[in-house]
């Protein structure tokens, strides 16, 4: 989705082109994709990412949340690409949430392949082999994580005719395509320890050329995984008075075969619960939400408090986290990741200062 | 004419007065005895008379020479020529043989090799340690160490050989062949002797006695 | 036991210091000294060394590992290859490309090193912003395709703000970069050298001409729980996938090669460093038997009211170590001090020798501190050993009953035997071949040679004393009669002196060795009218070169009659790099460039496999004609046969030279190092020079006189911190002999007043102790630059050849040696005048 563009962004002009200003592409309706090769990397486009969140479980009842993320992102100045990528892991019974974050420039130590999925930084890698998909990544030394990921259900693309809207901008849009669901096993190590884990993530892989609208500062976004087969991916851009750009909000069903139904954002409701203010940024994130759509509710609850990654790099800070899904009567109906961007100052002016 | 002539003669060290107002003078070939308890001020008389030692006030003429206006230089002349002196610990220089030490003075004169040593073998034949000549002082005993110190303080031919307790340090019979030495070489010479002693003994062997106490002398 | 002691303390020792408080400071200041000029050594050492392995570590921190290639450049390829071994493993790698470059400056193309050299280090700043937590303010991709970063300090030292332009050389073009912004510092990490100029990897790639290039890689490897044996594992790991490719040295194994390079140079700098330890203690023990024998009637009174000798003994042990602990720290504040100096003096140095200018700091460590504390105590017991003994042995009644007579000293340090038999021992040492280690030698047998020669020749000097006799003055008889009958406080500073003498002989004796061999070799090498090379070859390590295009332009130019290009690179051999060199062999034949230690068949270049090599690599690798020798090359492993050795003073780390065919095919590389070039007859090298030095700015350009004039020059440079060393050993030495001669006069207070007594003016008995002084110095200059001759040929025949590789002519500068004698013979005379003046001016005792 549109996780972090924590990089060099500008804001998009306002005439209908195929391109940006400084020559990349921007989103076409009715785009075919072709794979293996579009689940590869699209360098006509300035920005693209491939996301994995999800949920683990050890065999002795120990839960992580975990998220790995490689970004590319195109420098609107001399067309180097820089990739940037994020590792983090929250551990439910520790109470713990260890992460770290990785710029290198495209070239012999970070690449993504414009054939297929296989994309890597340092020694950080994700790539798709047949069916099957295969992570590895490490956070200093400490964690280092090792998963299969299958795809349960089909790829779906959001948006109308292939282009997902972020704002009312014709360039605000980008193609957002999804497993919703995926079954991972493999082996976390954590420290000394060492578990072998099973359970579902979640992996998004979205590419575009301008993102945030003018006058939005950040945007909440979560991935709710039921356990009835059925998934929800929901987002709303968030203006600086702390309002939902309409034209950036969407809410999308996911039915067990993996049919897609949008909604906008007349036709559901997100209510912050509690908020958790970070030590460190001083940011203060509404960590718990319900989101009411068509009768249902579901409340997010993280599992940790404090799952904000802290750009040891870049400086910009977000808070990404595993939740439990509950419903108007209390009970756990499903597992989600929450995302809440643009706590830790203005995201929007911030990208752009760059 | 008076070979030492010392007048009014006062020394302080810091605010203690070590010799107030001493008069005293001496005549050619006269013998003087020195008497008095430790610290009486006979040192720092005996060192006021060699120029060794500076005094306050008043006056000390060796040979009618004024010891007190002289410079460094006029000073260590006089003492080459008009002064010799011997002390309780002898001090030869322990690196010289017995020889050498008696040799300086005529060296420090400029008198020629071979008359310095014909001198020097006469008087240790003399004070009876010539077979000792090239002997380092120490292997000399007590007494014979006193010889030649004897010998060096009038192989100059002094006029006026100052004595510090010359029998100090000596068994009494090597005592009493020391001070029949001073007194025969004082005789044969002429040197006037001034003696500094605590022994009644050594007084009775010179002319006159003069008493010190408190830093002047009873008379 | 233990109230005596603190007795003797309370009422002798602290009374005294607080009385005799100006003696006291002498002491202090002596012992002091002794260590100051020890820990100034040793700081200034490390300095070289640590000034070193940080310019060459450059700004990467302590890294694990760092992987270089055994011959030529790392490619970028090759990264991706490591990477891809090192699988999951959380690993940093970091690629640096490195060259030397100097700043373009119009007309200073005539003197050898003088401009400063600079180090450009081409780094991927977009990955360092993974280690520093404090990037770059810039974003290094946007700034200008130029730019370059450098420590705060030297763009404050040459004036620079953001945006200046700074002109480089770099091979034999100028190029121009912008100054981006100062390095950031972070709190935890070094500070960025003052040498150094940053820019981004592929941008320095570009600027030098090397794309697909890399000089080395610093590999981090932090161990975490998840990996907690990363480091070592890492290692192994990319030594397997190296295939002869790389080698992965670790951070000993990089100090070893700055070692190795730098050893000749500390070599001399550690010798000194004993050689000073050595006179502090005869200072020492000369100050503190001073300290003796004016108690010793103090100590006679308390023995006879019942204090036991070991309650004297341990009471002045504890107050020699009191004094050591004090002058030990005034000591170490001095030496840190000097040190600075000596800091500077060995950066310009290490600046000539291996290109690596850094204005190092001499830092002092709290444990270096301590060290040298201790130390100062040690010598201080050491010495107040014998003092304390003679102390405690004094017989009450020999001095109070009579007057004492000056102390003799031990038997053993009268007799001129143990002094014969160390040297003796010395000369036997001196035999012994080198200890072989690690691919590199240490003449360990000849070090310890030169150890004990000194003390031994100086002890055996003392005998020397005895042939004063005879004199016809008073004065002269009395001075005579002290040195003839030596007391161990006379055979003493003659020691020291001789040491010191000794050492500055030999240093000498090496110089002009060198000097002369150097001259030798420089006629017969610099044949050529005009030589070429980067303005930027600054230094025996630099990387510039001459591209072929620019050596086949300046072949055109119809005044040259012969032109030879000489390229080279460098490949790891055990114990360090090894220039391999292409040469003309035509050329170096025709004018018999090579001065051999074994001559190769005149037509050695038609086999193929044939190499010459320089004699310190034969020595270091123990080859000789005959022997095989494997050269590592980007086409795999080649092994050469030695089929002759050619002397070479130009470096130390050793040279193989091949014929320039064999090179460009084996090392794919045709750029020029150096370039001869004869003139045809009549032609004028001064106008050809200045031709070719206008039309390639980029170049050093030197004639023949020119070059051999700035050879000579830079040698001399080397050396001149030597000079200055030497300077402090002789100053030490002679204030040494003013020291014993102020201890012999307050020994000899009473015979000074039977001196007055006799008629000695003050002025005679000043003159009788400048005599003894004079004597003193005489003995020390004869035995010392007797000594020092063989200590000289030690370090030339023994220790050069060992260690070095180098034969040398032995050369004695005899004008050199016998100013040196005058010299300290006029100092040694002048400081004795000034101790007898003031030992005439010692109070007379009062008699009983």
């Amino acid at each position: 989705m549109m996780h972090k563009l924590l990089f060099i962004l500008i804001c998009c002009s306002a005439f209908i082109r195929a391109e940006t200003p400084d020559g990349f592409a921007l989103p076409q309706a009715g785009r075919a994709f072709h794979f293996p090769r579009d689940h590869g990397s699209h360098p006509e486009f300035r920005t693209e990412w491939w996301y994995v969140t999800g949920h683990l479980d050890a065999a002795d009842g120990r839960r992580f949340g975990f998220q790995v993320t490689f970004f590319r992102q195109a420098s609107a100045k001399n067309g180097v690409h820089f990739h940037l990528a994020h590792c983090a892991l929250s551990d439910a019974k520790g109470k713990t949430f260890t992460h770290e974050e990785r710029l290198n420039r495209e070239g012999w130590d970070a690449a993504a392949s414009t054939s297929a999925l296989d994309v890597r930084n340092g020694n950080w890698s994700l790539r798709m082999d047949g069916e099957e998909l295969h992570l590895s990544s490490t956070i200093h030394a400490e964690i280092e994580l090792t998963l299969n990921l299958k795809p349960t259900k089909p790829l779906v693309v959001f948006g109308k005719d292939g282009v997902s809207r972020k704002g009312a901008a014709p360039g605000a849009a980008s193609h957002y395509l999804t497993w919703p669901r995926l079954d991972a096993r493999g082996t976390v190590r954590a420290g000394a320890a060492s578990h072998t884990v099973k359970g579902e993530a979640w992996m998004d892989h979205e590419f575009s050329s301008s993102q945030l609208d003018e006058g939005q500062v950040g945007w909440d976004w979560a991935a709710i995984q039921l356990h009835d087969q059925t998934e929800i991916m929901v987002y709303r851009m968030r203006r600086a008075d702390g309002s939902a750009d309409t034209a950036g909000t969407t809410l999308a069903w996911i039915d067990a075969k993996g049919g897609v139904r949008h909604l906008d954002s007349t036709q559901f409701s997100w209510t912050p619960l509690a908020t958790w203010t970070s030590a460190q940024t001083k940011a203060r994130y509404p960590v718990s939400a319900r989101i009411e759509a068509e009768g249902r509710a579901f409340v997010l609850r993280p599992l940790i408090d404090d799952q904000e990654l802290r750009g040891d790099v870049t400086g910009l800070s977000y808070w990404e986290g595993a939740c439990d899904v509950l419903d108007a009567k209390g009970e756990v109906i499903g597992r989600a990741f929450l995302e809440l961007a643009g706590y830790a100052g203005d995201l929007g002016r911030h990208l752009k200062a760059r | 004419m008076s070979v030492l002539l010392v007048s009014d003669l006062t020394r302080r060290f810091d605010a203690r007065p070590i010799l107030r107002g001493v008069s005293m003078s001496m005549r050619r070939g006269e013998r003087v005895a020195l008497l008095g308890p430790s610290g009486c001020g006979k040192t720092t008389l005996l060192n006021c008379i060699g120029g060794l030692d500076r005094a306050d006030t008043g006056t000390v003429l060796v040979n009618g020479r004024d010891i007190g206006r002289m410079s460094s230089d006029e000073l260590a002349a006089a003492r080459r020529a008009e002064l010799g002196s011997v002390f309780q610990f002898f001090h030869l220089l322990p690196t010289m043989t017995a020889f050498e030490n008696v040799e300086l003075p005529l060296k420090l004169l400029g008198i020629g090799k071979a008359e310095r040593h014909e001198r020097v073998l006469r008087l240790l034949d003399r004070v009876g340690v010539r077979h000792r000549g090239d002997a380092l002082p120490a292997q000399l005993s007590g007494g014979e160490m006193q010889r030649v110190a004897v010998a060096r303080a009038v192989i100059h031919r002094p006029a006026l050989l100052l004595a510090d307790e010359p029998t100090g340090n000596l068994d009494s019979k090597s005592g009493a062949q020391a001070l029949a030495l001073i007194r025969e070489v004082s005789e044969e010479t002429g040197a006037a002797v001034l003696l500094v002693t605590h022994s009644e003994e050594a007084a009775r062997t010179c002319h006159r006695v003069l008493r010190m106490r408190d830093g002047a002398l009873l008379e | 036991m233990m109230r005596d002691v603190l007795i003797i303390l309370r009422q002798c020792a602290l009374r005294h210091w607080r009385l005799a408080w100006r003696q006291q400071v002498m002491l202090l200041t002596i012992l002091a000294l002794g260590t100051a000029v020890h820990v100034a050594m040793r700081l200034a050492n490390r300095s070289a060394l640590a000034g070193f392995v940080r310019f060459s570590d450059g700004i990467t921190r302590d890294s694990d590992w760092t992987v270089r290639a055994d011959a030529g450049a790392l490619k970028m390829e090759w990264l991706r290859e490591m990477r891809v071994a090192l699988g999951s493993r959380p690993v940093t790698l970091l690629p640096v490309i490195e060259a030397t470059v100097v700043p373009h400056i119009a007309d200073a193309a005539g003197s050898v090193n003088a401009r400063p050299i600079w180090r450009l280090v081409g780094m991927d700043l977009i990955a360092l912003q993974n280690l520093a937590r404090k990037p770059l303010q810039q974003d290094a991709t946007a700034a200008p395709n130029d730019t370059v970063y450098v420590s705060d300090a030297m763009a404050r030292r040459q004036g620079w703000s953001v945006g200046e332009k700074i002109a480089l050389v770099i091979d034999d073009r100028i190029a121009q970069v912008t100054l981006g912004g100062v390095m950031p510092v972070a709190p935890d990490m070094p500070s960025p050298p003052d040498h150094l100029l940053l820019m981004d990897l592929p941008r320095a790639q570009e600027l030098l001409r090397r794309a697909d290039e890399i000089d080395r890689v610093e590999v981090l490897a932090t161990a975490g729980a998840a990996f907690p044996n990363l480091r070592a594992d890492v290692g192994t790991v990319l030594t397997t996938v190296a295939q002869g490719r790389w080698r992965v040295l670790d951070h000993e194994d990089r100090r070893a090669v700055a070692d190795n390079m730098t050893s000749a140079f500390r070599l001399n700098l550690t010798i000194l460093s004993l050689l000073a330890l050595l006179v502090g203690g005869y200072l020492t023990f000369q100050a503190l038997d001073g300290v003796v024998i004016r108690r010793r009637e103090e100590i006679a009174i308390l023995r006879t009211m019942g204090v036991t000798e070991r309650a004297v003994k341990r009471a002045f042990l504890i107050e020699a170590a009191l004094l050591g602990v004090c002058a030990g720290v005034i000591g170490v504040a001095l030496g840190w001090l000097a040190a600075q100096g000596a800091v500077l003096a060995v950066a310009r140095t290490m600046t000539t020798l291996y290109g690596a200018s850094s204005a190092t700091f001499a830092e002092l460590h709290p444990a270096e501190a301590a060290a040298g504390i201790a130390l100062c105590v040690l010598t201080s017991l050491v010495a107040a050993w014998w003092p304390a003994r003679m102390a405690a042995a004094t017989m009450p009644a020999a001095v109070l009953s009579r007057h004492p007579s000056s102390w003799q000293g031990g038997r053993i340090w009268r007799a001129g035997w143990i002094g014969l038999l160390l040297c003796v021992v010395a000369i036997t040492l001196a035999q012994f071949p080198p200890l072989r280690w690690n691919g590199s030698r240490v003449p360990l047998g000849a070090y310890a040679a030169a150890l004990l020669w000194l003390p031994g020749a100086g002890l055996a000097a003392g005998a020397l004393l005895r042939v004063f006799r005879g004199a016809r003055g008073a004065v002269l008889s009395v001075a005579f009669s002290h040195l003839r009958r030596p007391s161990v406080r006379h055979r003493f500073a003659v020691a020291a002196l001789v040491s010191a003498i000794a050492m500055t002989c030999g240093m000498a004796i090496m110089i002009a060795s060198f000097d002369h061999t150097m001259r030798g070799w420089i006629t017969r090498a610099m044949r050529a009218d005009i030589y070429l090379s980067s303005a930027g070859a600054q230094s025996a390590s630099s990387t510039h070169v001459i591209s072929s295009e620019t050596v086949e332009a300046i072949r055109k130019d119809p005044r040259i009659a012969e032109l030879a290009a000489l390229l080279e690179t460098r490949v790891t051999l055990p114990g360090g790099q090894v220039h391999v060199l292409g040469i003309d062999n035509a050329f170096a034949q025709r004018h018999e460039l090579h001065a051999w230690v074994r001559e190769p068949p005149r037509d050695w270049w038609l086999a193929g496999d044939a190499a010459l090599i320089n004699e310190s690599l034969g020595t270091r690798l123990e080859l000789d004609t005959g022997s095989t020798i494997a050269l590592p090359s980007p086409r795999g492993e080649q092994t050469f046969r030695v089929v002759g050795v050619y002397a070479d003073y130009g470096n130390e780390r050793g040279s193989v030279a091949i014929p320039q065919p064999r090179f460009r095919v084996l090392f794919g590389k045709d750029d020029a190092w150096r370039v001869a070039v004869m003139l045809k007859p009549g032609a004028e090298a001064e106008a050809v020079r200045a031709g070719i030095q206008k039309a390639h700015p980029g170049l050093s350009v030197f004639t023949q006189a020119h070059l051999r004039g700035e050879a000579l020059r830079i040698f001399q440079q080397t050396f001149a911190v030597t000079y200055a060393l030497e300077g402090v050993g002789v100053i030490v030495a002679v204030a040494g002999l003013g020291l014993a001669l102020a201890s012999l006069m307050l020994d000899r207070r009473a015979d000074l007043m039977t001196l007055r007594a006799i008629g000695f003016a003050p002025r005679d008995v000043a003159a009788t102790c400048a005599w003894e002084g004079a004597g003193i110095a005489l003995a020390g200059v004869i035995a010392g630059i007797a000594s020092g001759v063989w200590l000289g040929w030690l370090l030339i025949v023994k220790v050069n050849k060992q260690a070095f590789g180098w034969t040398l002519s032995f050369a004695l500068p005899w004008g050199q040696l016998i100013a040196l004698g005058c010299a300290i013979l006029l100092v040694g005379a002048i400081i004795a005048a000034f101790v007898g003046r003031w030992a005439a001016k010692l109070p007379v005792e009062q008699e009983a």
